[in-house]
Formats: C-alpha cells, sequence, structure tokens
C-alpha cells in the first residue's frame, strides 16, 4: 500500500484553524486482549499478559480489510468482513458471533473502507457504507451514507437510521458527545440522531494562506482506544515565500487529534517529516509522547518537536498500538508476525506469530474490567 | 505531456523519468520487484524522490495492495473482481510464489 499524495496548490487566505487542546486519559489496567484478523479470516484474541493467542475466532465469508471495533465493555469486537461488506460481532471470550449485518443486497453492493465504530454506551454500530447501484446495463453509483445499527438486533440487524456523508470517509470514531468523528478530505463530525454535520478540523479546506501547502492527509487504521482519542496525520510544508521551493521548505508532520470525551480538536504541525510514518498512537501516560510505525518504530516527543528514538524493522508494518500502562508496544498490520517493543528504549522484547497476514487489518486492545 | 505542468516534487520527478535519453534505463527497471511493477521507478517514488519509503519487502505489501484495492493494475483487485486470488496462500512472505498472474482467457 503506498501513500496518495495530493499536492494541491491552492491560493488560500486568512488564518489557520483554532488549536484546542485535548487531553489523554491513562486506561487504568485490567484484563487487556490485542485483537486482529489474519487471513483467510481468523480473528485473533491475544492475552496481552502472556503474549500469547487465547483463541482465534473463524470468520465468515472471504477476507475483507480486517477492520475491526470493540464494544465499550471490551466483549464484543466487529469486524468488518466479506470482500468489505458484512459486519460480524463476534464475543471475544467464545467466538460465538453475537452480531451480523450484510450491507449488500442483490440489487445494491455497499463496501465499508474501514469505517466501523459503536456508540460509547455499546447499543448501536456504526458504519460509513459506500453503496453501488447493479442495474443490468451499468452500475450506478450512489451517495454514501453513515449507517445506524442496533447492535441487539443481533443476527440480520438492518439500518435503523441512515444520513448522507462525505465520499472518502476511512476510520470514524464515536464520542461522549453522541456524535461519529468522519475522517475524510477533511475530518468532520456527524450528529447519529439528526444527522447534522460540522467541521472538526479542516484539512483538504484549510485556509492558512500560500505559504502553506495543503495537507496530504491519510487515515486507514483504527487505534487511539488507550488515550480516548482518534488521530487523523497529515504532511504539509511551510515555504519560504510565494517561489514555492519545495527543496528549502519545511517539511511537518501534522496530527489532527480529536478528544473522544468532547469531540474537539488540536491541529498541529508536531513532528519533521523526516521518513514516512503510517499510523501514529498517543503515550496513555504522556499526550506528548507519540509513537509511530512503517518501516521504522518511532518516538517522538512533540512538546518539543522531537524525533526521540528511530528504530529500523525488518519489514513494513502499517500498524501499532500500546499497552494501558504504556509500557509495551505491539507493531502489526502487514505480514503474520506481531513485534513487541519495550516503549521506553524501542528495544524488541518479544514476537507473536500469527497464522496468516494481517494485511490491513486493524490492531485494537480490548479491555475487560471484569 | 506537455500539455500538463508539473506542480510538485513527484511530478517533477515523474517529468524528468520520462526524459528520451532516459527510457532505456526505466525498461531496465521495470521488472518484477513489488506490486507496482508497471510502474516502477516512475510514479512509484517515495516523498523524497527515492525508494527506500515504500513497503518492505513487496510480501509484506502484496496483500495490503490487493485487499484495498490499492494498485488495481498490478495486483488483483481481491475487494471486487478477483477475491478468490489469495485462496490457499495465507502468508505471502512464504508462498508469494504460488499466487499466479490473472489470464481473462482462464489459462
Amino acid at each position: 500500500m503506498k501513500l496518495n499524495r495530493l499536492f494541491k496548490q491552492h491560493s488560500i487566505k486568512g488564518l489557520a484553524a483554532a488549536l484546542l487542546c485535548a487531553s489523554a486519559l491513562p486506561v487504568s489496567a485490567a484484563q487487556e486482549y490485542l485483537l486482529t484478523v489474519t487471513r483467510p479470516g481468523h480473528l485473533h484474541v491475544i492475552d496481552m499478559k502472556t503474549n500469547e493467542v487465547e483463541r482465534s475466532c473463524d470468520i465468515p465469508g472471504k477476507f475483507g480489510s480486517g477492520a475491526i471495533t470493540v464494544s465499550p465493555d471490551g466483549k464484543t469486537a466487529f469486524v468488518l468482513s466479506n470482500i468489505w461488506e458484512d459486519v460480524y460481532g463476534f464475543d471475544i471470550r467464545s467466538c460465538q458471533i453475537v452480531f451480523h449485518a450484510a450491507q449488500s443486497s442483490a440489487s445494491e453492493r455497499v463496501k465499508s473502507f474501514q469505517s466501523l465504530t459503536v456508540s460509547r454506551d455499546g447499543t448501536e454500530l456504526y458504519t460509513v457504507q459506500n453503496p453501488t447501484r447493479l442495474l443490468s446495463d451499468r452500475y450506478e453509483i450512489l451517495e454514501p451514507r453513515l449507517a445506524v445499527y442496533r447492535i441487539a438486533d443481533g443476527l440480520g440487524a438492518q439500518p435503523v437510521r441512515t444520513f448522507p456523508v462525505d465520499r472518502r470517509i476511512t476510520k470514524i470514531a464515536a464520542t461522549d458527545t453522541g456524535e461519529v468523528i468522519l475522517g475524510g478530505g477533511d475530518v468532520k463530525a456527524i450528529n447519529t440522531q439528526t444527522g447534522d454535520v460540522r467541521m472538526v478540523a479542516a484539512l483538504q479546506n484549510w485556509d492558512r494562506g500560500p505559504l502553506w501547502l495543503p495537507p496530504d492527509a491519510f487515515a486507514m487504521h483504527s487505534q487511539g482506544e488507550q488515550a480516548n482519542e482518534y488521530i487523523m496525520p497529515y504532511v504539509t510544508a511551510r515555504f519560504s515565500d510565494e517561489e514555492w521551493d519545495f527543496e528549502t521548505a519545511e517539511w511537518w508532520w501534522g496530527l489532527s487529534r480529536v478528544d473522544l470525551s468532547t469531540g474537539e480538536a488540536e491541529l498541529i504541525e508536531a513532528i519533521p517529516f523526516e521518513f514516512i510514518v503510517f499510523n501514529f498512537i498517543t503515550d496513555p501516560r504522556d499526550s506528548n509522547i507519540l509513537y509511530g510505525s512503517f518501516n521504522t518504530l518511532s518516538k517522538h516527543d512533540i512538546s518539543t518537536q522531537e524525533t526521540l528514538i528511530v528504530k529500523e524493522m525488518p519489514h513494513t508494518y502499517y500498524n501499532l498500538n500500546i499497552s494501558g500502562d504504556g509500557s509495551t508496544i505491539y507493531v502489526g498490520g502487514t505480514s503474520s508476525d506481531i513485534s513487541i517493543h519495550d516503549s521506553e528504549t524501542l528495544e524488541k522484547i518479544g514476537a507473536i506469530h500469527l497464522s496468516g497476514d494481517m494485511t490491513t487489518s486493524d490492531l485494537r486492545v480490548a479491555t475487560i474490567r471484569e | 505531456m506537455k500539455h500538463l505542468k508539473s506542480m510538485n516534487k513527484k511530478a517533477h520527478l515523474i517529468n524528468q523519468a520520462i526524459n528520451p535519453e532516459q527510457v532505456e534505463e526505466v525498461v531496465a527497471m521495470q521488472t518484477v520487484v513489488g506490486c507496482t511493477a508497471t510502474t516502477d521507478p516512475g510514479w512509484e517514488l517515495d516523498p523524497f524522490g527515492g525508494l527506500g519509503s515504500l513497503c518492505q519487502p513487496m510480501e509484506s505489501d502484496l496483500y495490503g495492495c490487493a485487499d484495498a484495492c490499492w494498485w488495481p493494475a498490478q495486483v488483483p483487485d481481491t475487494m471486487s473482481t478477483y477475491p478468490d486470488w489469495g485462496n490457499g496462500v495465507a502468508k505471502a512472505d512464504e508462498d508469494w510464489r504460488k499466487l499466479d498472474g490473472i489470464f481473462e482467457d482462464g489459462e
């Protein structure tokens, strides 16, 4: 998978979006399980105390992205399966399937591009549907929509509400305020009762004047549960003058970081853009400390705009997550091994070998507090 | 390309790559080295103008390119058209040789 870079040169006037502080609350330690999906179709439940696979659940249907979202009580994992169309809910304690929504029908093919999330009260599941009407002589591309499912409907669930949304939405996240964060060209939030949409962080539509390059934003994997946040990283450049010389520009990693308790975002240029990072996560103990993965595992302090540690990895890893106490980093996605690292030094301290490739799958943490 | 103006660093590098005297060099590099075989190293430069920040090795990225329909001209689109392409190959780094090309006549 490669970054699709959109370098648009708009003539932009005005000043930046407001900077709003988000706080990251540490999650108290309880029983934590690391969840991921591998080909051809298994949901792995990994005990994060032992780093052993506790059980592997068979996922019906063909492999379909491996996107995962977890219920607030940590007991149910919802997985996108069947070539990005169906959602299955698993009780991770037993592998029992407790929810199924087939989004497509005979006349309409519906894909969701990673976009799954559960309401904070655990009663509703949200997906962004990208529908295509299958006519006898042509396909008709329909408008994307947020679909709301009642989780209690169980197997055969149908949407109870739908609302129109933008195109290009990938990962989404529910907030305590009853909204769902929509990560697309911009970061927006939709009220799940009324369908009202508001701008959270303008990216493709930001307005910082001609010396800033409109950001190239990307978010495909969902994590951030350990810091109660949603991160959409982006790359931008600040030019020294209107010659727009790319060689002399300052290049930055930026973060559009949404506090899921308030639905408010901070938009900051945090780290010099020196290498590719596919996903960032925040240390649950210190919201200034971030970790990133791709061909490297890296540690950053955004308060000083410093990259603290960079470790070369043996292959690309799309994704990463962290234990609730902030001590251990898990790096995964792409191949069949999860690499385990000490968060202080980033030294490798272990590995988990799985039965197949994770490819685009999420790496989520489910915390059960019973 | 004479009607198109390169607007960023990557596009400028692409223009350089299609300079006539460099064609033979580019053709020589169009060997299968990843899931973007037919576009290496033209479009498929990393943001720094090199190859070091592309996914490595290609086996780790193979299904990521196919499952997300990321490079449908280079690897089969397993999201819609060829969902069974990876059947029997759970680990691309071990069994990538078993992943066959797509032949529309079925041969």
